[in-house]
């Protein structure tokens, strides 16, 4: 048993299988990068999101991360744009897959306001595309230099992509797995009503059958699409579902790039016919354009014959840190008490997308300790909208902010008909109220705390209000 | 359109009565931010501005006065009975609560303030039924970027 494991496992990371699917790959999703980074410069989000703002929700331990002064911002989108085409070309690969992954990743760093799953999955992938020889055919590395081409890789470079896929799917049925997705169609029902101005579906779209419907597809769609998607036979049914599910989810939601994202990853599901298929499509096109032949030489190299015990030995390590990795982030929930969904603990990088819908209204107080008079903060005056919006129903955030209100308060003086007051090491209050999935509101943040007496980590935040169903 | 309206009702809870009141300023009231401070109108101008809002709620027309659609009936229709019920009677509190004061708005400021911040909570409670229960009953996703709903 134990051997026929461990040959499983050695066949799924280093059998030798054709690298077409990884190359169509590498352009496909090259393709995708290209897009997303002009729209997200053409839309103007660079400005908007990161050079207006005068203060930065920062990662727990990433909050030195900070924005490059003014107009520089640009910088990395423009480098972004950059890799993202030396990428498709497959010119220095290696060096563009790790200057768009560090781009990417320094500017998703900045705010958590803007946390997206998808910004998340888009800096996974790119992070695993440096390590994986997507350029060895079909690339200018290899038109300058021949001796790198290969047509064939080993198969964890492929199969790594699969299981990354796996666990977004995977995960993201998980977690729709819950009363109120299930049993109340939250938030799904009051998603769809609002769509009820849809020409023809409209009417359709307001029926609470409909959001039960569309619930529970949603969750057997992300659990089991890999499973049929794995499989040769139920194959191109699965995709026609990927295609099916995502363009409905683009139609209804603001999702961006996101369901073509997907779209266009799971194609990595196909075998390699399908792929050579592909890349002999695109032979055709480009020899359309140009007169150049390509040298074409016999391939003779096989990779896995390379592979020392040494090396397959480091590759399994990596792999099963990766991998472990990417099981736990998600279930980390799981250590922190109460109600996931109100407290947020352990909630992001997760594959929990569109799961619920948080209103909140939150009014901040600076107090001043020596007289116990409060002011009311403008929350206007020192956040976005997008990034109070975002602050009034995240905890983490909450508290950052209060922080930021502390800095900018302490030691100011103030004068108001003739009184002055100086604020020294001045408390900040916040009562917030928060509406989720439908619920009626209910105290989320009382103002008997003063925030600043707490401290910004990874423990149970108890000052959250407990929430009653 | 249900943004600016959320905008308009913070408008008139803060800047007509919050500001004023010291709400801003460590509990002391600033006369010199009521609304028409010279005119004794500041009162008659609030209440206004609440029948106002109270109006577009109901989907009341400004001209003939008949009840059109509005948000109550997008509540009712959402069967949030309670909820309309609750918004709609909060802003008939708010009103009479105007009706009570028999001074200005600057006299009331300096003598009448526990009735000011009793009228000053009532809004603030009025901006979180339409700030969050309303708004999240519509199931409006105000987004301003992309959004996968988390």
């Amino acid at each position: 048993m134990q051997k026929l494991l461990n040959k499983n496992i050695s066949k799924a990371l280093f059998s030798s299988v054709n690298i077409a699917p990884l190359v169509v790959f590498r352009i496909i999703f090259g393709a995708l990068l290209l897009y997303g980074s002009i729209r997200f410069v053409a839309k103007g989000w660079v400005h908007e999101l990161y050079v207006a703002p005068d203060f930065y929700f920062g990662y727990l331990g990433f909050e030195w991360v900070k924005p490059l002064p003014g107009s520089w911002m640009y910088l990395p989108f423009i480098l972004m744009i950059i890799a993202a085409l030396l990428i498709i070309l497959g010119w220095k690969y290696r060096w563009s897959c790790s200057v768009y992954f560090l781009s990417f990743t320094y500017v998703e760093l900045l705010d958590k306001s803007n946390y997206l799953n998808h910004y998340y999955f888009v800096s996974l992938m790119v992070f695993l595309m440096i390590w994986l020889p997507a350029h060895r055919k079909f690339s200018l590395d290899t038109y300058f230099r021949p001796g790198l081409r290969s047509e064939s890789t080993t198969a964890w470079t492929i199969n790594i992509l699969k299981f990354q896929l796996a666990m977004v799917y995977i995960f993201a049925g998980i977690a729709k797995i819950n009363s109120d997705w299930l049993m109340e169609a939250m938030p799904l029902k009051i998603w769809l009503q609002a769509h009820h101005n849809v020409p023809l579906l409209g009417e359709y779209l307001q029926k609470e059958w409909v959001a039960y419907v569309f619930s529970w597809a949603g969750c057997c769609y992300d659990l089991f699409i890999v499973f049929f998607l794995l499989y040769k036979s139920t194959r191109i049914w699965a995709y026609t579902f990927v295609i099916i599910f995502h363009l409905v989810t683009w139609l209804l939601f603001p999702i961006g790039v996101f369901p073509w994202v997907m779209i266009f990853s799971t194609l990595i599901f196909f075998n390699s016919d399908f792929h050579q298929t592909i890349l002999n499509g695109f032979r055709r096109i480009m020899n359309s354009f140009s007169s150049i032949k390509r040298h074409q030489k016999p391939e003779t190299s096989k990779m896995e014959g390379r592979l020392s015990p040494q090396r397959k030995a480091w590759i399994t390590g990596l792999i099963s840190i990766y991998v472990l990795l990417q099981i736990a982030v998600p279930l980390r929930h799981v250590f922190y008490p109460g109600h996931l969904f109100w407290n947020e603990e352990g909630f992001r990088f997760s594959w929990r997308v569109m799961l619920m819908h948080k209103e909140g209204y939150a009014t901040f107080f600076v107090e001043d300790r020596s007289t116990g008079r409060m002011s009311e903060i403008d929350n206007s005056g020192y956040l976005t909208e997008t990034q109070e919006d975002q602050m009034s129903t995240q905890p983490d955030m909450i508290l950052q902010y209060a922080n930021y209100i502390h800095e900018q308060y302490q030691g100011k003086t103030v004068t108001y008909r003739g009184q002055s007051f100086t604020f020294e090491d001045p408390a900040v209050r916040a009562q917030i109220y928060v509406s989720l999935n439908g619920r009626p509101s209910q105290l989320f943040v009382s103002k008997r705390h003063d925030l600043t007496a707490f401290t910004y980590d990874l423990k149970h935040r108890d000052w959250i209000e407990p929430f009653s169903n | 359109m249900i943004n600016e309206y959320n905008r308009d009702f913070e408008l008139a809870k803060t800047a007509k009565v919050g500001v004023p009141l010291g709400k801003q300023s460590l509990d002391v009231p600033l006369p010199n931010y009521v609304e028409a401070r010279y005119g004794d109108l500041s009162f008659d101008l609030l209440r206004a501005s609440l029948v106002a809002l109270k109006k577009v709620y109901n989907g009341q027309s400004f001209e003939t006065g008949n009840d059109g659609v509005g948000m109550d009936d997008y509540l009712v229709h959402l069967e949030e009975n309670d909820l309309d019920n609750m918004i709609d009677s909060g802003f008939q509190e708010m009103i009479d609560k105007t009706d009570e004061f028999s001074m200005t708005l600057e006299d009331a400021l300096e003598n009448d303030t526990q009735r000011m911040n009793e009228l000053y909570n009532m809004l603030q409670g009025q901006v979180v039924h339409i700030k969050t229960d309303m708004t999240s009953a519509f199931g409006v996703l105000i987004t301003y970027q992309d959004n996968d709903g988390d």
